[in-house]
């Protein structure tokens, strides 16, 4: 069974410059293990990033490693938990419960993508 | 030996080695200029492990991932200390539960040497009594009211053990009085009693002890003239250096200590109330040559 929880923005328009492309969706995968104070901080501090930086243009996707641990291997994960910047490529990684909201941003390269 | 390039392409200038920071970070912590971007994702784990954002690490294997949940010190520590406490408490309740069973077999052990015996002397005196009743009435009403005057020893004795007071002996009692009472109660039915009780051996008893000498003697009795159908009882209670020693013998039936069971109900009370007291008790009996009950307490008080 996959076990992930899927959390979705709410809608919002996306602002974009007029002649420019419009800008890349973002696809995040949150690896916990299990309902922990630090999985519930993490995919806390992910929804505020998110809603603050990046204005709908994002989907969360939370995968729970202790019903199935085999989904580690996909992204290799060595440590819960784990946020994975599926799209747009290339894949980043930020370790911890995302509490350091510039380092996230840095990690996430989201500045790069805005 | 050249290496062919593409046409167009900028060259590449001598590659940088670099060097993994992980020994010197286990060691030291991060650098300050890694706060926002670790070098690896090594580091960037040994990070969030410091900073106490890790709930778990993932080792994978060629067949399986396995996932390890890491613990603070301060939840090591929590569990370390709920262990204790359980350990405490596992230890408490056996103490509990030891003490509920030493106090169950107290228990067990006066009811039976105690109410049961003075019940049955009662019951063989009721039995003497009917025997005379037409012969000497007035002996037998006598006979009566002792039963009776017994069985309110034995009510205040349930008592004791209703409100959880130690059977103890009576306030201006002593082992000696007690003893002659419980020759008395039996002596209605034709044993005749040589009691010798030494003053000196008495004092050197506690109280406590002096309640075991007077359980067993009781036992005793109990026992030579309902199993054993003795003619002649002797108690005696002597002190000879330093040692206090009872001894309880009759002319009895005996037993063959290998035919009959003597760890029986009696018996073996006699033998814990001995160890109880530091004290050590010896049976001797043979088929027709009576019975010999020693009980030696070497370290009185």
């Amino acid at each position: 069974m996959v076990a992930e929880v899927r959390v979705s923005p709410q809608t919002k328009k996306v602002r974009s410059t007029p002649g420019s492309s419009p800008p890349a969706k973002v696809v995040l995968s949150l690896y916990i293990a299990g309902d922990t104070p630090k999985s519930r901080t993490a995919l806390s501090n992910l929804k505020k990033i998110c809603v603050e930086h990046l204005d709908g243009r994002y989907r969360i996707k939370v995968i729970d490693l202790l019903k199935n641990p085999k989904l580690a291997r996909d992204h290799q994960i060595l440590a819960l938990p784990t946020l994975v910047r599926q799209l747009p490529q290339p894949i980043r990684k930020i370790i911890g419960d995302l509490s350091n909201t510039e380092r996230v941003l840095v990690g996430l390269g989201i500045e790069s993508i805005k | 030996m050249s290496i062919a390039r593409k046409k167009g392409t900028k060259p590449r200038g001598p590659r940088r080695v670099v060097t993994t920071q992980s020994a010197r970070t286990l060691r030291s912590g991060p650098r300050r200029n890694a706060r926002l971007k670790p070098a690896s994702e090594a580091e960037a784990t040994l990070d969030a492990i410091r900073a106490g954002q890790v709930d778990a690490l993932v080792i994978h294997s060629a067949e399986s991932e396995r996932i390890y949940a890491l613990r603070t010190f301060d939840e090591l520590e929590q569990t370390e200390a709920a262990l204790e406490n359980a350990g405490v408490e596992r230890r408490r309740t056996r103490a509990q539960l030891r003490a509920l069973a030493e106090e169950r077999e107290r228990l067990f052990q006066d009811m039976h040497d105690g109410c049961i015996q003075s019940i049955y002397a009662v019951g063989l005196n009721l039995e003497a009594c009917m025997a005379i009743m037409e012969t000497s009435p007035k002996k037998a009403a006598e006979m009566v009211a002792d039963a009776t005057a017994s069985l309110g020893l034995v009510i205040q004795e349930l008592r004791s053990f209703i409100t959880g007071h130690k059977l103890q002996i009576a306030k201006g009692e002593d082992l000696r009085s007690q003893i002659d009472k419980i020759v008395q109660g039996m002596g209605n039915r034709g044993v005749s009693f040589a009691v010798d009780i030494d003053e000196s051996a008495m004092k050197a008893l506690s109280s406590e002890q002096a309640l075991h000498m007077l359980q067993i003697a009781r036992e005793a009795i109990s026992n030579a003239t309902r199993h054993a159908k003795a003619q002649s009882v002797g108690v005696s209670l002597h002190k000879r250096r330093g040692v206090v020693c009872l001894e309880v013998s009759d002319d009895g039936c005996g037993f063959m200590a290998k035919t009959v069971n003597t760890r029986g109900l009696g018996l073996h009370h006699i033998d814990a109330r001995a160890r109880k007291m530091g004290a050590t008790a010896q049976v001797s009996s043979a088929p027709n040559r009576g019975t010999r009950i020693v009980v030696k307490l070497a370290k009185p008080r």
